[in-house]
């Protein structure tokens, strides 16, 4: 059914115009004599701080693509004959230890906590890559939304200026789909950390022009609504207004407008600056960002490959908690750090390991989560879950009420109903603050 | 009373006349169109259904419509749109884009009284009407998955070759469940399957969305027992018909193709997390089950077995008998009249399109029972049922909000308490109807289960017997060169023994012959020896013959034994009348209790009505949503014309249009194709030629746009039936995007560059009203726009690019209205 006019009621439609208005109106003189909807010049939205302050809960999602392995990472099993090279040493919180490849992460873990006893049944990149991102099982012919567009959907706050839900990637294609929850939740892409498609006005066209036109836009459109007005029309007018409110705090999506002492201490790599973009992304309020990180998949000397990737993770990663914590932000900050599946216990001939998901590990903190804590339990050299074994869909349920989603709700879009998480699974109560 | 007469023995032999009906339809479309002869024929079909009466049987389909909708009308009826209006709504809905500024003005300026009429007949005749349904025919159908398999460019040819040729839609359908693998086209059509990755679930489910109108992914989630039982039944029937297929790549070619077995049973236990069981067996929605399967022992199930090397051909294919019942359900034919009624209504008479269940009744009933009828009347082709619906009231009507002044409340009130009185007398008789569909379901269901169990039992005998004759055409050869083998054996035998016999006779004649005696016992040795190998072989043989001749009575006995299984299958002739008995109670069930909540539907406009009478004055916040709810309402019963987004390509198409590129490409085409023409068009019959020209024309143009389509239909996204989402996204590339910037940029005489050599600012105002918002601008627009263009300088030619922006990014722009 068709989103009756009354689900955006007319007290909402006239606060969002005053709201812009007033917007324009206090940032700039020249703006009080345009129609409502051009608050373009708006540095600092103030919409941003209250939203903030009012405690709105926020993910990030830091995906290692490929397929991290649990034993170099968050599940270390040294002198194991699946152990691997390298020792687990201790952590901020007694008694966990991980691998000594996360020496940064390590001082973190007292924010952190960790899921030992994933068990995905799965060994294949797409099918973990949807799984863990949707908390379903893959169906043919069903397609599930990604977590940050339930995010984004769920959390993000009317008249919210910006995307609700950003990928940041490194050069390459993809994007995440919010399958029936339709194209305003599916993910804006920050390429190479670059801001987002037709975020730049073209160079013919300037401020004042581009005010010039809108103006003329809302009296087309003001004409138009006299003949008839619906909520379609509402949220198509309003749809520029944000796309004005979004120029005008487009800084958001530049890095370089960070102090020179963060991008330093956030390093030079790709994945630090990223990390440090996802960090101002969710100062400004953004509810969902995923940073992903490349790549993992070592079936060829994998202990090579992980002094490596993770050597680049570590720092910017641990950073990131850090100066989350610091500025306060972490208890309304879910932090996820999530991969399609983990590696074998099995170490192959060429030095590597391979796809496994039977027995891998997940790392989430702040927001709802309950710091410091590990769920779940492999066997001594980690080839099978002995104890708490959980799947993707308790991660999806978990993560979801760790902000204050009711997972266990529906979605109703175009008159059905979607549970928003699979109803046969449920959440890691346990773990939850 | 001539005619009467006539069109009730039509009826009686529909089925012998229908090949003639159709050759009729599909020879005479231009007739048809002109004339109102072959539509009252077609009325005349009609009078074995409810929806007819006998005053209305001789009105055209179109004013039936209308009568319906208005009947059912609860408040204001809008009056009929403008002119203009309805040019632009007509021209997006068939030919998929705005019409050009010269259209409007010749439509506007025309005086005929059936000039509306004219310009139907005259979009639905046109290649854009050709190029534009095959666009929306390949987003329905391949719901824009990623291109595979088989080339678009072939695909799209195949769709508009089916609707210039007015390929009736459940042979469409035919062809895209199955095709013969011989057909040339076969390749083609089975896109629909190969870009589903011939994934059984897959293609279940859209199956069951696209044909029949039921998402039976949603099948778990119902509660109601009755619609829960059906629909679980119906996925595993219509499963039941996909399960045997799978993709086959050619080992040398790569190509990939579909490969069906003749054999296996579905098993369900992965499909759902539950336990239920449904029948296994293959069976529609609301259709006959599949009983009068043959039964085949291995290799004689196949013309040609499917091998590494070869895909296969089965003797008895299960899509392609589920292929053929798609005419003659009914729910087939409601899916087909509520999907073409959204095309031009923006909103389905079921809606969403694809729930059609108990809790989720049509809003007009008898309206989509009589539409369900006509599709079937009208051949299942597009072109007549879009021509009526284009020609109701209900299409034309204005979209214009009401006023609650026109609004007469005492009359909604009174509609109520009639409304809550037919109500009240048809409760009894949906429950009684329930308990009878009930009780017959369960007698189809017992004698159902029946055919389960002995279908189910056939597989493994098959296999057992399909073992045995291999084993037995195996051992048959090596029975006979046994047999062969113990022959030579025993003449070897028998010609020593008679050698050592005569040698014996010889030594009892010279007895002193010591050599002679040596050569007899050796005679005699050799004899004894072939004789106890011949033994050997010969024992060989017999037992060899022995298992032979058992492993043969096992074949016999498994034939045995499915032919008697298969003698307990039901017969067609036996399920038949409980099956019909099933069918037309659970039918007569369903659409008694649609009527019902559609009376319960209309009662609750009433009160909604009502509340908002009673609020109006006191509480204004309250007032406001129960109008807008109300309004709502009207829309959705056809009462006032609703604003349907333009689809993505409908804007991208509507853009180009607008700023003048689409004439400059349709140009490009045209001389490119006449420049360079291909074989087909060089090789056609004079009479054809323009014709296939045109069709060739428009085949290059969707090519041509693709790039710029392609972009919008990124953002844009959206199925049809889908609910309308605007995104910052989609502003963005409006206003900052280079496609849009380039289009308003003044070049090679388009709108911008016409616009800006104009003096005359009034002039200008209404040509960039009428290209743009295909109407002319009004005194006080002239006016407004006059007043910027006055103010602009020497930054004119800028201005008239951003009045040519602000239009294209206006609401006018973006809906359909």
């Amino acid at each position: 059914m068709k989103c009756m006019v009354s689900c955006r009621s007319t007290e909402h439609l006239s606060s969002r115009r005053s709201f812009l208005s007033g917007m324009a109106a206090g940032s700039l003189g020249v703006a009080a004599s345009l129609s409502p909807g051009l608050g373009d010049l708006i540095i600092a939205n103030p919409a941003i701080a209250a939203q903030l302050k009012s405690g709105s809960k926020r993910i990030l999602n830091v995906f290692l693509h490929g397929g991290v392995s649990q034993l170099e990472s968050w599940d270390p099993k040294p002198n194991t004959d699946t152990g691997g090279p390298f020792r687990a040493i201790p952590t901020s919180v007694p008694g966990i230890h991980i691998s000594e490849l996360l020496p940064h992460t390590a001082k973190q873990m007292h924010r952190l906590s960790l899921i030992r006893g994933l068990n995905t049944k799965n060994g294949d990149h797409g099918r973990g890559q949807i799984e863990m991102t949707t908390g379903r099982k893959r169906i043919p012919g069903t397609d599930y939304p990604h977590l940050g567009a339930v995010v984004a959907k769920s959390l993000t706050p009317e008249n919210f200026p910006l995307p609700g839900h950003i990928l940041i990637r490194g050069a390459g294609t993809g994007s995440s789909s919010a399958a029936y929850l339709g194209p305003k939740y599916s993910s804006v892409v920050m390429n190479e950390g670059k801001p987002p498609e037709y975020t730049t006005r073209p160079e013919s066209l300037s401020i004042e022009d581009d005010q010039r036109r809108n103006a003329f836009r809302s009296q087309v459109n003001d004409r138009f609504a006299r003949r008839r007005r619906t909520a379609d029309t509402d949220s198509y007018t309003y749809s520029y207004d944000q796309a004005l409110d979004l120029l005008a705090s487009r800084e958001v999506f530049d890095v370089t407008r960070e102090p020179k002492s963060d991008q330093e201490r956030y390093g030079v790599s790709e994945f630090g600056q990223h990390c440090l973009l996802a960090r101002r992304l969710l100062e400004k309020g953004v509810p969902f960002v995923q940073v992903n990180h490349s790549n993992y998949d070592t079936h060829h000397e994998n202990f090579d490959f992980h002094i490596e990737q993770l050597g680049e993770f570590d720092l910017p990663f641990a950073t990131l908690v850090s100066d989350l914590a610091e500025r306060g932000m972490l208890e309304d900050t879910l932090i996820c750090v999530m991969s399609e599946f983990g590696r074998t216990p099995k170490i192959n001939s060429r030095y590597g390991r391979d796809h496994w998901g039977t027995a891998w590990s997940v790392l989430l903190g702040g927001a709802g989560i309950q710091p410091g804590a590990v769920i779940g339990k492999t066997n001594d050299n980690g080839t099978e879950v002995v104890d708490r074994e959980v799947d993707h869909g308790h991660l999806f349920h978990t993560i979801l009420q760790a902000v204050g989603v009711d997972s266990t709700g529906e979605f109703e879009v175009g008159g059905r109903k979607y549970p928003i998480a699979d109803p046969a699974k449920s959440s890691i109560k346990e773990l939850l603050a | 009373m001539l005619k009467f007469a006539l069109f009730r023995q039509i009826v009686s032999f529909r089925q012998a006349l229908l090949f003639g009906i159709r050759l009729l339809c599909f020879g005479a479309t231009g007739l048809c169109f002109g004339a109102t002869g072959l539509c009252f024929g077609a009325t005349g079909l009609v009078l074995e259904t409810e929806s007819s009466n006998d005053s209305s049987i001789l009105l055209p389909l179109h004013q039936r419509i209308d009568q319906l909708v208005e009947n059912d009308a609860i408040g204001p009826l809008a009056s009929l749109c403008s002119d203009a209006d309805f040019l632009r709504r007509v021209t997006l809905d068939l030919a998929g884009t705005i019409p050009t500024a010269e259209q409007v003005n010749t439509f506007l300026a025309d005086r005929s009284f059936n000039k509306r009429e004219m310009v139907v007949d005259r979009l639905i005749l046109s290649q854009d009407f050709v190029r534009h349904m095959a666009i929306e025919l390949d987003v329905i159908l391949l719901e824009r998955r990623s291109d595979k398999i088989v080339a678009v460019k072939d695909w799209e040819r195949y769709l508009i070759d089916s609707i210039a040729s007015d390929k009736p839609l459940d042979q469409l359908f035919q062809e895209l469940i199955f095709m013969d693998a011989d057909d040339p086209k076969g390749g083609v059509s089975a896109k629909f399957i190969l870009n589903r990755d011939a994934e059984p679930n897959a293609i279940t489910r859209d199956i069951g969305r696209l044909a029949f109108g039921i998402d039976l992914q949603c099948a778990q989630c119902h509660d109601h027992p009755l619609v829960k039982d059906y629909l679980q039944d119906d996925y595993y029937g219509l499963f039941a018909y996909w399960h045997r297929i799978r993709l086959f790549t050619d080992p040398k070619s790569k190509v990939v193709k579909l490969s069906e077995q003749a054999d296996g049973e579905a098993s369900f236990s992965s499909v759902f997390t539950g336990s239920g069981h449904g029948s296994a067996l293959p069976r529609p929605p609301r259709g006959s089950a599949l009983v009068d399967e043959p039964t085949m022992i291995g290799s004689d199930a196949y013309f040609i077995e499917p091998t590494k090397d070869n895909p296969g051909k089965p003797k008895f294919s299960r899509r392609q008998a589920l292929s053929t019942v798609l005419s003659n359900n009914p729910q087939f034919r409601r899916n087909i009249a509520n999907r073409l009624w959204l095309m031009m209504f923006g909103r389905g008479i079921v809606h969403p399109i694809d729930l059609h269940h108990s809790d989720n009744p049509p809003v007009n009933p008898r309206l989509l029972r009589l539409l369900a009828d006509e599709v079937a009347i009208h051949n299942f082709q597009l072109r007549p049922m879009l021509r009526q619906f284009a020609l109701t009231r209900a299409y034309q009507r204005a979209c214009d909000g009401p006023s609650p002044t026109t609004v007469n409340f005492r009359d909604i009130a009174a509609r109520q308490v009639q409304l809550s009185s037919d109500r009240d007398r048809m409760t009894p008789i949906v429950e009684s109807l329930a308990t009878e569909a009930k009780s017959s379901k369960a007698a189809y269901d017992e004698i159902l289960h029946r055919h389960e169990i002995a279908t189910l039992k056939i597989p493994p005998l098959l296999k057992k017997a399909g073992d045995a004759k291999r084993k037995s055409d195996q051992s048959s050869p090596q029975v006979a060169s046994a047999a062969k083998a113990a022959a030579k054996l025993q003449e070897q035998s028998l010609a020593v023994s008679e050698a050592a016999m005569s040698s014996a006779n010889a030594v009892s004649k010279l007895p002193e012959d010591q050599s002679l005696k040596e050569i007899t016992k050796k005679l005699e040795t050799r004899a004894s020896e072939l004789t106890s190998t011949y033994k050997l072989a010969a024992k060989k043989h017999s037992d060899m013959s022995a298992s032979h001749e058992a492993t043969e009575l096992e074949f016999k006995k498994a034939q045995a034994e499915i032919n008697e299984t298969v003698r307990e299958q039901v017969r067609r002739e036996e399920l038949e009348p409980v099956e019909r008995l099933y069918l037309s109670a659970s039918l007569s069930y369903e659409d008694a209790n649609y009527d019902l909540k559609a009376i319960t539907q209309k009662i609750a406009v009433c009160e909604l009505a009502a509340d908002y009478a009673k609020v109006r004055e006191s509480d204004a916040a309250k007032a406001e949503s129960a109008w807008q709810s109300l309004v709502q309402h009207w829309t959705n019963r056809n009462q006032i014309a609703a604003l349907k987004p333009l689809t993505p390509v409908q804007l991208a198409v509507s853009t180009m249009r607008a700023t003048g590129s689409l004439d400059q490409q349709i140009e490009a085409a045209r001389t490119k194709l006449i420049a360079t023409p291909p074989e087909e068009l060089k090789n056609a019959k004079e009479s054809d030629r323009n014709a296939l020209e045109e069709r060739l024309m428009h085949g290059m143009l969707i090519d041509q746009l693709r790039g710029t389509v392609t972009q919008f239909v990124g953002l844009y996204g959206g199925l049809p039936g889908e609910d309308f989402q605007a995104t910052v996204n989609q502003a963005l590339f409006i206003g900052n995007g280079s496609v849009v910037d380039g289009l308003l940029k003044p070049a090679n005489n388009n709108l911008i560059q016409r616009l800006s050599n104009l003096d005359d600012t009034d002039q200008i105002a209404n040509e960039l009203y009428l290209a743009i918002l295909s109407r002319p601008a009004s005194d006080v627009e002239r006016h407004d726009i006059s007043k910027l263009l006055s103010q602009s300088g020497d930054r004119r030619t800028q201005s008239i690019c951003e009045l040519g922006w602000a239009l294209l990014s206006s609401t006018e722009f973006r809906f359909n209205y």
